[in-house]
């Protein structure tokens, strides 16, 4: 196979064209050729590559996900668990985008990285003035009810009958102790990652180990369902993305952080889109339980937590020379606001 | 906390590398030209405010003193060592390691709170705890 004349093909500078065509041709089997390529975000933690391929049978429409050294919270994310988990998620069941190759070795594309087919649809960035009004919008309509049955059908998976079985599990009743688990993760990551003390996060621990809940249920979940992770249809839910923190746990806690204030900022809609009893009055009608509003709170400030761990390790990262993305130091600066709405949750508590 | 020289050199170089060549108009070249001449020019004119952490001090460390008294008998070494931060905090002469040092005696203290006081002795101190750490963080966001 002989790699085509890349000179002409219209793609974004920080996209390897090359050597990703090679990888293409090896995969398909065949000489193809990359016939667009694009960034189309440049997240938290991986890269996303629109790559058009164009192969005997058609254009295949392709994204590469690439996995970035010095991104955050790393010690919490594994591409290849990333890809395993969409491909054992049964698509007749969620809506995901179909995985086709994981690839560990860094030759290709500067880091491990896994392709999926493209799946067609709206992504909004929430917190946006477009995002909102479009969020605001179809939250009213059945847009908004999926978005909660999703999340219902995510939980009520049976995870153990497909091939997401390597999630743990291996003893009856592992994944049901997720509030300790997930204290000593935090607590970790909140002493890896601190450049000065973290008082109010140390305080932040400090209840949760105080106000540890009976974990209801243990499920599959997603780990980071919001809005912006949604790949929105005209009536309907195209695709749930992002899964790279799903694990086997407490289901309340993706409640708790779908309803997280910083998923709602200078809003009263629960990630820009529907009210909080709305959301909890469709999960309760969709997966006949609903959790405790104790489970729920504790959730919502484990995931504070996390999310102000997860700015404190692109601080961390770009300090210390990991990196020097701005979309990492930015979160430096908005690591005050963090701590601020932690200190809102402590004292609603 | 990212030093102010380190970060701005990095806007100044991401619009130098990343955004210049994407500017096909001659007049957001020209703007984009003076800004980056601005930037080279106050890069190293920039220091950090050292105001937020003097008053997040002076706020801070009498509070300390209630704090060693409340743990001295539950939780003496940690007691201990707040006391030590104070002495520190006070002969301190840069606000920004004074205030470190406070920060760090008030993490010693929630973390003592939740682990070795009953809840009536620990909600006043918490409260006192959270009320400092609102107004630090007040002005670490640039509010007055």
């Amino acid at each position: 196979m002989v790699s085509p004349n890349h000179s002409e093909i219209k793609a974004d500078a920080a996209i390897p064209v090359a050597s990703l065509t090679e990888y293409f041709c090896k995969r398909y089997g065949t000489t193809v050729t990359i016939v667009g390529a694009k960034v189309a975000s440049e997240g938290m933690s991986d890269d996303t590559w629109m790559v058009d391929v164009e192969t005997p049978a058609g254009v295949e429409e392709l994204v590469v996900r690439r996995y970035r050294p010095g991104g955050a919270l790393r010690e919490e994310t594994d591409s290849e668990r990333h890809f395993r988990i969409l491909r054992g998620i049964p698509s007749e069941q969620i809506p995901v985008p179909e995985a086709l190759w994981f690839e560990s070795e860094p030759e290709v594309a500067g880091g491990p990285f896994f392709v999926m087919r493209r799946v067609h649809g709206r992504i909004v960035v929430p917190w946006s003035a477009e995002g909102r009004d479009f969020l605001a919008d179809a939250g009213r309509g059945v847009l908004g009810e999926q978005f909660v049955t999703t999340l219902a059908d995510i939980h009520g998976l049976d995870w153990r009958a497909g091939g997401l079985e390597f999630l743990g599990a291996k003893a009856e009743g592992e994944g049901a102790d997720d509030a300790a688990r997930r204290i000593e993760a935090m607590r970790g990551v909140v002493e890896r990652y601190q450049l000065e003390p973290e008082p109010v996060l140390m305080d932040a621990l400090g209840w949760l180990e105080d106000n540890k809940p009976e974990q209801a249920r243990t499920g599959f979940i997603h780990g980071d369902y919001r809005t912006g992770n949604i790949v929105w249809g005209e009536d309907g839910i195209n695709a749930v993305l992002d899964w790279e923190f799903a694990r086997v746990g407490d289901p309340a806690c993706d409640l708790g952080w779908l309803l997280c204030r910083t998923n709602r900022m200078g809003s009263d809609l629960a990630c820009y889109m529907l009210g909080r009893e709305r959301v909890l009055a469709l999960y309760q009608r969709h997966a006949g339980w609903v959790p405790s509003e104790q489970s729920l709170k504790f959730w919502e400030i484990l995931e504070l937590v996390r999310n102000t761990g997860l700015w404190l390790s692109g601080e961390f990262n770009y300090v210390n020379g990991a990196t020097s993305e701005l979309t990492l130091a930015r979160w430096s600066y908005t690591l005050p606001n963090m701590r601020s709405m932690l200190l809102d949750a402590l004292e609603e508590a | 906390m990212i030093e102010p020289q380190r970060a701005l050199r990095d806007v100044r170089r991401n619009l130098r590398e990343s955004v210049m060549p994407e500017l096909s108009s001659a007049h957001s070249r020209a703007v984009l030209a003076a800004a980056l001449g601005i930037l080279d020019e106050v890069v190293d004119r920039v220091r950090l405010d050292e105001g937020p952490a003097e008053a997040t001090v002076a706020e801070m460390l009498p509070a300390l003193e209630g704090w060693e008294r409340a743990l001295s008998g539950p939780a003496p070494a940690t007691a201990a060592s707040v006391a030590e931060s104070r002495r520190r905090a006070e002969a301190e002469t840069d606000p920004l390691l004074a205030r470190t040092t406070v920060l760090g005696a008030a993490e010693r203290t929630a973390t003592a709170a939740w682990g070795d006081l009953d809840p009536a002795e620990r909600d006043p101190i918490l409260g006192q705890i959270r009320q400092l750490l609102r107004a630090d963080t007040n002005r670490q966001k640039g509010e007055k």
